[in-house]
């Protein structure tokens, strides 16, 4: 079951990302700023990505796949119980069939780690109930 | 040893093929995202933030290619500086500098080795005590007069089955697969460093530690 994108979109898309490369962070950081997203909270693993979201209740998180100490494949069960109006796009560079299997059934969509924001910022927008070409993406 | 069929070659190769395009994948996407920033940044966030993490990306690209080149014997990515006296406890200070790894001591002399090959076999022995241990590892020194040895004691909670896999090509612990990134390359390319020059890593685990030596020719 896909997630239903937020209703009454946000003037301003609030998002947590949650990756154990701290570069990536800083990239994902740098990118969602440029599009006009906010990024109001970081995690580096699957406990720290509960617990931002639960505090900060972004729109939406950027869910790493591969984190120590809690996985985001651990993690997606604990934020649907516990922020369950948190949206989640993962963001992996993974997309194996296990991976496109598992989010499949949670409904939850994946997308490639790459340069290219784009895709990720486009599916960040449709999340958080923004139409998809409302902000162009330089 | 019994030669691989085809159908375990093909499950080695896609083995091969995808650990190598997940770990490269986090240094060039970063190189990319970045890249595409930089007209936009300003001075400031380009000299402290935008480059040194191009740089330090651009590195790690680099080191993973040293690594599969050297793991795979092709010898293109040996050291070509010469054997040299080198300050371990210098690389060591390098290797630990702002992570939780405690350096007790100082090595009672250098070591004679190249010392590219040295920082290498160094960086993947602090980076496994980072990313496996239970709690912060400590690194100390050994001197037989003969050759100095860099002790690295991480904990673990656990027994580790058949610790010696470590030193096979793309082996991965069973939490390393879905919990940290890496290659499993380190110690086999540590250990063909050291061997490069008449050393030697080992493993072990004992104590509620893993430990890991690295051992060297003394310089003198």
């Amino acid at each position: 079951m896909s997630q239903v994108p937020h209703l009454d979109p946000p003037e301003q898309i609030d998002v947590v990302v949650a990756d154990d490369e701290v570069d990536i962070r800083l990239l994902l950081k740098l990118q969602l700023r440029q599009a006009g997203i906010n990024v109001v909270g970081e995690a580096a693993d699957g406990i720290e990505a509960i617990e931002q979201c639960v505090a900060l209740r972004p729109h939406v998180v950027v869910l790493d796949l591969l984190m120590p100490r809690m996985s985001g494949f651990e993690a997606i069960a604990e934020l649907q119980a516990h922020a369950p109006d948190v949206r989640i796009v993962a963001y992996s560079a993974v997309a194996g069939e296990f991976a496109r299997t598992e989010m499949a059934r949670h409904g939850i969509p994946l997308r490639l780690k790459n340069g290219d924001a784009d895709p990720l910022v486009r599916t960040i927008r449709e999340l958080a109930g923004h139409p998809a070409d409302e902000h162009e993406v330089r | 040893m019994t030669p691989l069929g085809p159908e375990a070659l093909e499950f080695v190769r896609d083995r091969v093929i995808h650990v190598v395009g997940h770990e490269l994948r986090t240094p060039l996407t970063t190189v990319r995202g970045l890249a595409e920033l930089l007209v936009d940044a300003s001075e400031d966030e380009l000299r402290e933030t935008l480059i040194p993490a191009l740089v330090r990306n651009a590195r790690r690209a680099e080191r993973l290619l040293d690594d599969l080149l050297i793991a795979a014997e092709i010898h293109t990515a040996r050291p070509t500086d010469g054997v040299a006296a080198v300050d371990l406890a210098g690389v060591v200070g390098v290797a630990t500098a702002g992570t939780p790894v405690v350096v007790e001591g100082t090595p009672s002399a250098p070591v004679l080795a190249h010392r590219d090959a040295v920082v290498h076999a160094v960086d993947h022995l602090i980076d496994n005590a980072e990313q496996y241990g239970d709690g912060p590892s400590t690194v100390r020194f050994e001197d037989d007069g003969d050759s100095v040895t860099l002790v690295v004691a991480t904990p673990v909670d656990h027994e580790i089955a058949q610790l010696e896999l470590s030193f096979e090509l793309f082996f991965r612990g069973e939490q390393a697969v879905t919990r940290a990134a890496g290659l499993g390359i380190g110690l086999p390319v540590a250990r063909a460093l050291a061997q490069m020059d008449g050393g030697d890593v080992t493993i072990n685990q004992h104590g509620g530690n893993v430990v890991t030596r690295l051992t060297l020719p003394r310089a003198s």
